[in-house]
C-alpha cells in the first residue's frame, strides 16, 4: 500500500525549471537569511547539540564535586549556579530546540507541504535563540555570577540574585517568544498546508504529537512570561506579588510557575512519543498498533497535564482537598501513558524485528521511560511524597524520563532520519557502540540516585554526609562515562554528514512508510512543490 | 510460531527479569548502604513507609509484566529467526481492558493514600507547640508553652571541615553535616504541634524519622504535628534550596522519655533565669 | 521574494495559514494579558 500515486520529486527526471535544488549562495544568505524549513531545522539541531554539550559540561562539574563528600572543587554558590544553569540550558537550549529542529525538517515533508506556513517568522524563531543563550551564559561571567536559585526560580530566593537577574529574565522572554512563534507556525502549517488526502487521522504520529505539543506551548509559554515579568517588577519596580510583607504570596509564584512547568515537561516528551511511534513500526515491519488510541491518549495526556501542577508543591501547606485533587489527577495520567506503552509493545509483538541503532534507542526509551514513569506514580502519592520531595528520588525520576526518555528519543530520531537529511548512512557499528555505552552508563548514573533519595539525601546540595558516599561515587562515575560517550555521538553525526561514503536510498530502512521516505536522500532543497496524493494512513496501514 | 514455544521463552525471560530486579532492588542494600526509606519512629512515618512499599511493589510487578512481554517479543519475533510479521493493527477489546485494569489498580492505591493524608492533616489535640523559623542558614526553635528559645546551627567541627579545601576528611567528623550546636529536644509519647515559618526565603523542615517535611515560608505559618514513639536522636536537613548554605543547616531532634524531658525543661529555664539575673546585675 | 511560479492553490493555503497564525498569536497574547491582569487585580 503506497502513500502516493505519482511523485514528481523523486528524481529520475528533473522538471525543466528545476526550482528543486537552488540553494542560496553566500554564507549569510544561506544561513542568516534562510526561510527554508530544512536549513532552519539544521540550524536548530546544530544549536541544540551545542547546548547539550554545554549543559553536559555543567553536569560534569556537578558530578565531579559530588564524587566524594567534602568540598573539593567549587564554592557552594557556584555549585548552585551550575545546577540552575544546567537545567535551564538542557530544558530550553537542548531538548526544546532539538524537537523544533526535527519538527521543521519533518512536519512539512510528512504532510506533503513545500515548507512551513510562515517561513520568515520561522527564521526569527531560530535566530532569537543564539542571542538569548549568549545573554544567559554571559551571566556566569558577571560579578555576582549567574542565577543560582534553581531553574524553578522561586522567590524570595531568586530576588537575591545580583546583576544577572534582569538578563536571565530577558533571556527567558526571548526563548518564550521563539517557542510561541514556532508553535504558531507549526499549527498553521498542519491545519492549512496538508496535501490532498492527508486527513488529520492519516497523519504520522510525529505530526500529531507536535500538533498537540504546539497547543501546549501556546497555552503555557505566556504564563511563564507572566511569572518572570512579575519577578522582574518585584525586583525592580517595588511590586509585591511574591512578597508577604507587602501583602503578596511567594507560593503564588510556585502555582504560576508550575502551571507552566508541568505542561512543559509534556512538551518535552510528547514529540518523543511521536518518534517512538514512527520507529517501532518500521523496524518491526508491522503497522503501529492502535493508531486512533495513540492519538486520543496523547490528547488526554495533554489535557490532564493542565490540572496536575501542584504535585510539584505537595509540601507547601495546601489544604487537604487541594492535595487530594492533585494526587488523584496525577495518578490518572498514568492511564493514558500506560495505554501508549501497551500499544508500543503490541506493535513489536509478532513483528519481524531487526535492531539497527534507531530501534535500539526506541526500545531503550520504552524500557527506561517506563521506569521513570513508574517512579512518577510513586511520587504522585502525596503522603509518600512528604518523604520523597526535594530529595534525589525526584532527581532520579525526572532524569529517567528526560535522559533515557526524551534524549534517547532525540538520538533515535537522529539515527533514523540523518540518512534522509544528509543522504549518507552513519556508521552502524559506532551507532551501536554509542547506544550500548549510553544505555549502560545512564543507568549507572541515575539509578543509584533513587537509593540516595530514599536514604535521605536532599537535592541541590554540594556536599553530603558520608553515609551517601558510595552511591554518589558510583553515580559520578556513570556521569563521566555517559558524558564521554556523547562526544562519540557528535563524532558519529559529523562523520555521517561529511565523511561517510555509504549513500542512503530514498527509503533508507526496509520497513519505512510515510511521505518523507518517498523523497530523495537528501531531499531537494524545495520538496513537494507539487503536493502528492495521499490515499491511506501510512503508519497504521489502514484507511 | 508455536504457542508452547512462546510460553517457555516467556517463562525464561520472566526468570531473568526477576533476577535482574532482585539484583537492582535488594543486592545494593547488602553492601551496608541504606537503599530504602526509613520506617521511622512515628505513626505517620510508618504509614508513609507502608504506603511507599505498597506502591513500590505494584510498580515492580507492572514493570516486570511489561518487560517480560517486551523481551519475549525481542527474543522470538525477530527477522533473523525467520519470524514473519503479523498484520494486525488494533484491538478495541485490548484497549478497553488495559484502560480499565490500570484504573482499578489506581483505585486500590488511592484508598490507603487518602487515609494517610487525612490522618496527617489533623493537628488538633496537641499537648505542646514548638515554633520553627528558618533563617539563612540556621533554624530557630521556640517552645511556646515554656519560655525557651534558641538558634540551632551547623556544629563547628562540621562547619570547619566543609570549607573548600579544608584538608579535613569528612569521614573523620562525627555526624558530618548532620550535627548542630543546639538540638531540638522533644518528649516521647506526646502530640506535638509545630508552627513552621521563615524569616527570609523559603526553607523546608525535614526529619525523615518523623515521616514528613513541611515548607517554611516567610510571612506564612504552616502547621504540622508529630508524636514520637521511641527515644533517640533523629537527624534531618533543610529541604528547599535557600541559598549558598542550603546544604549546611541540618536539624537534630533528641527525643527523651517524659521525665528526662521535664528535667531538661527545668534545666533550660534555670539557665535562662541565671543569664537574666547576670544581665541585670551588670 | 514573490514567487511568480507559485500555484494558486498553494498561495490560497498560505493566506489561510497566515490567518490561522494571527488568531493563535492573539490567543497567546490574550493568555498573557489575562494572566498578568488577574494577578494584578487579584492583589
Amino acid at each position: 500500500m503506497t502513500t502516493q500515486v505519482s511523485h514528481p520529486d523523486v528524481s529520475e527526471t528533473h522538471d525543466e525549471h528545476d526550482h528543486g535544488d537552488h540553494k542560496p549562495t553566500g554564507f549569510l544568505d544561506r544561513w542568516l537569511f534562510t526561510t527554508n524549513h530544512k536549513d532552519i531545522g539544521t540550524l536548530y539541531l546544530v544549536f541544540s547539540l551545542t547546548m547539550f554539550m554545554i549543559g553536559g559540561a555543567m553536569a560534569m562539574v556537578i558530578r565531579a564535586e559530588l564524587f566524594m563528600p567534602g568540598l573539593q572543587l567549587v564554592e557552594p554558590d557556584f555549585f548552585n549556579q551550575m545546577t540552575t544553569m544546567h537545567a535551564l540550558i538542557m530544558v530550553f537550549g537542548a531538548v526544546m530546540p532539538a524537537w523544533v529542529g526535527f519538527a521543521n525538517w519533518l512536519v512539512p515533508m510528512m504532510i506533503g507541504a513545500p515548507d512551513m506556513a510562515l517561513p520568515r517568522m520561522n527564521n526569527w524563531s531560530f535566530w532569537i535563540l543564539p542571542f538569548a543563550f549568549t545573554m544567559l551564559l554571559s551571566t556566569l561571567f558577571m560579578d555576582s555570577g549567574g542565577p543560582a536559585a534553581g531553574w524553578t526560580l522561586y522567590p524570595p530566593l531568586v530576588l537575591q540574585t545580583g546583576t544577572s537577574f534582569a538578563f536571565v529574565v530577558f533571556a527567558i522572554h526571548m526563548m518564550g517568544v521563539s517557542s510561541i512563534m514556532g508553535s504558531i507556525n507549526i499549527i498553521a502549517t498542519i491545519f492549512n498546508m496538508r496535501a490532498p488526502g492527508m486527513r488529520l487521522l492519516r497523519m504520522p504520529m510525529f505530526v500529531w504529537t507536535w500538533l498537540i505539543t504546539a497547543f501546549l506551548l501556546i497555552a503555557v509559554m505566556p504564563v511563564l512570561a507572566g511569572a518572570v515579568t512579575m519577578l522582574l517588577t518585584d525586583h525592580f519596580f517595588s511590586t509585591n506579588f511574591f512578597n508577604a510583607a507587602g501583602g503578596g504570596d511567594p507560593v503564588m509564584f510556585q502555582h504560576i510557575f508550575w502551571f507552566f512547568g508541568h505542561p512543559e515537561v509534556y512538551i518535552m516528551i510528547l514529540p518523543a512519543f511521536g518518534v517512538v511511534s514512527e520507529i517501532l513500526p518500521t523496524f518491526s515491519r508491522k503497522p503501529l498498533f492502535g493508531y486512533g488510541s495513540m492519538v486520543y491518549a496523547t490528547a488526554t495526556i495533554a489535557f490532564l497535564s493542565f490540572i496536575v501542577w501542584a504535585h510539584h508543591m505537595f509540601t507547601v501547606g495546601m489544604p487537604l482537598q487541594g492535595e487530594l485533587f492533585f494526587m488523584y489527577a496525577t495518578m490518572l495520567i498514568s492511564v493514558p501513558t500506560g495505554v501508549k506503552v501497551f500499544n508500543w509493545v503490541s506493535t513489536m509483538w509478532q513483528g519481524s524485528m531487526t535492531f539497527e541503532t534507531p530501534m535500539l534507542f526506541a526500545i531503550g526509551f520504552v524500557v527506561l521511560f517506563t521506569i521513570g514513569g513508574l517512579s512518577g506514580l510513586m511520587l504522585a502519592i502525596t503522603a509518600a511524597d512528604f518523604q520523597y520531595h526535594d530529595t534525589y528520588f525526584v532527581v532520579a525520576h525526572f532524569h529517567y524520563v528526560l535522559v533515557p526518555g526524551a534524549v534517547f528519543a532525540l538520538m533515535a530520531a537522529t539515527y533514523y532520519w540523518l540518512p534522509k537529511f544528509t543522504g549518507n548512512m552513519y556508521s552502524e557499528k559506532w551507532g551501536k557502540i554509542h547506544f550500548w555505552l549510553s544505555a549502560i552508563f545512564v543507568n549507572v548514573l541515575f539509578f543509584p540516585q533513587h537509593y540516595l533519595g530514599l536514604a535521605g539525601m536532599p537535592r541541590r546540595i554540594p556536599d553530603y554526609s558520608p553515609q551517601f558516599a558510595d552511591f554518589n561515587m558510583i553515580s559520578s562515575i556513570g556521569g563521566f562515562a555517559f558524558g564521554l560517550t556523547q562526544v562519540l555521538f557528535v563524532g558519529i553525526v559529523w562523520h555521517c554528514a561529511y565523511r561517510s561514503k555509504v549513500k542512503a536510498t530514498p527509503a533508507v530502512w526496509e520497513g519505512s512508510r510515510g511521505l518523507e521516505w518517498t523523497l530523495d536522500s537528501p531531499p531537494a532543497y524545495h520538496s513537494f512543490n507539487t503536493p502528492p496524493e495521499v490515499t491511506c494512513n501510512a503508519l497504521s496501514r489502514a484507511d | 510460531m508455536k504457542k508452547e514455544n512462546t510460553i517457555i521463552v516467556a517463562l525464561a525471560v520472566l526468570a531473568a527479569i526477576i533476577a535482574a530486579t532482585w539484583l537492582i532492588l535488594v543486592a545494593p542494600g547488602l553492601t551496608g548502604n541504606e537503599v530504602n526509606m526509613t520506617r521511622g519512629v512515628t505513626q505517620q512515618s510508618g504509614d508513609h513507609f507502608d504506603l511507599h512499599m505498597i506502591v513500590l511493589w505494584i510498580c515492580v510487578v507492572i514493570g516486570i509484566g511489561v518487560f517480560t512481554v517486551m523481551f519475549t517479543s525481542i527474543v522470538l519475533h525477530r527477522k533473523s529467526r525467520g519470524h514473519e510479521a503479523a498484520k494486525f493493527n488494533h484491538s478495541t477489546k485490548a484497549e478497553i481492558i488495559w484502560t480499565i485494569i490500570p484504573v482499578l489498580i489506581l483505585v486500590v492505591m488511592a484508598v490507603p493514600a487518602t487515609t494517610a493524608l487525612v490522618r496527617m492533616e489533623d493537628s488538633s489535640g496537641a499537648e505542646m507547640t514548638v515554633k520553627i523559623t528558618g533563617f539563612q542558614w540556621r533554624w530557630k526553635y521556640e517552645y511556646l508553652d515554656e519560655d525557651i528559645s534558641f538558634i540551632s546551627s551547623l556544629d563547628q567541627t562540621s562547619n570547619a571541615a566543609r570549607q573548600l579545601n579544608s584538608g579535613v576528611t569528612p569521614a573523620s567528623v562525627e555526624n558530618y553535616l548532620l550535627n548542630v550546636d543546639h538540638p531540638l529536644v522533644l518528649p516521647v509519647g506526646r502530640k506535638i504541634k509545630f508552627l513552621i515559618t521563615a524569616d527570609d526565603v523559603i526553607h523546608s523542615w525535614w526529619v525523615p524519622a518523623l515521616g514528613w517535611k513541611r515548607d517554611a515560608i516567610p510571612g506564612f505559618v504552616n502547621e504540622a504535628w508529630t508524636n514520637i514513639e521511641k527515644p533517640g536522636t533523629y537527624r534531618g536537613q533543610c529541604a528547599e534550596l535557600c541559598g549558598k548554605d542550603h546544604g549546611f543547616m541540618p536539624i537534630v531532634v533528641i527525643a527523651l522519655a517524659e521525665d528526662e524531658y521535664e528535667s531538661w525543661v527545668r534545666e533550660q529555664l534555670a539557665e535562662k533565669s541565671q543569664n537574666d539575673q547576670q544581665v541585670t546585675v551588670r | 521574494m514573490i514567487d511568480k511560479h507559485e500555484p494558486d492553490e498553494l498561495r490560497q493555503k498560505r493566506a489561510q495559514a497566515v490567518k490561522t497564525a494571527l488568531v493563535l498569536g492573539i490567543i497567546a497574547a490574550a493568555i498573557f494579558a489575562t494572566f498578568v491582569g488577574s494577578a494584578i487585580i487579584g492583589r
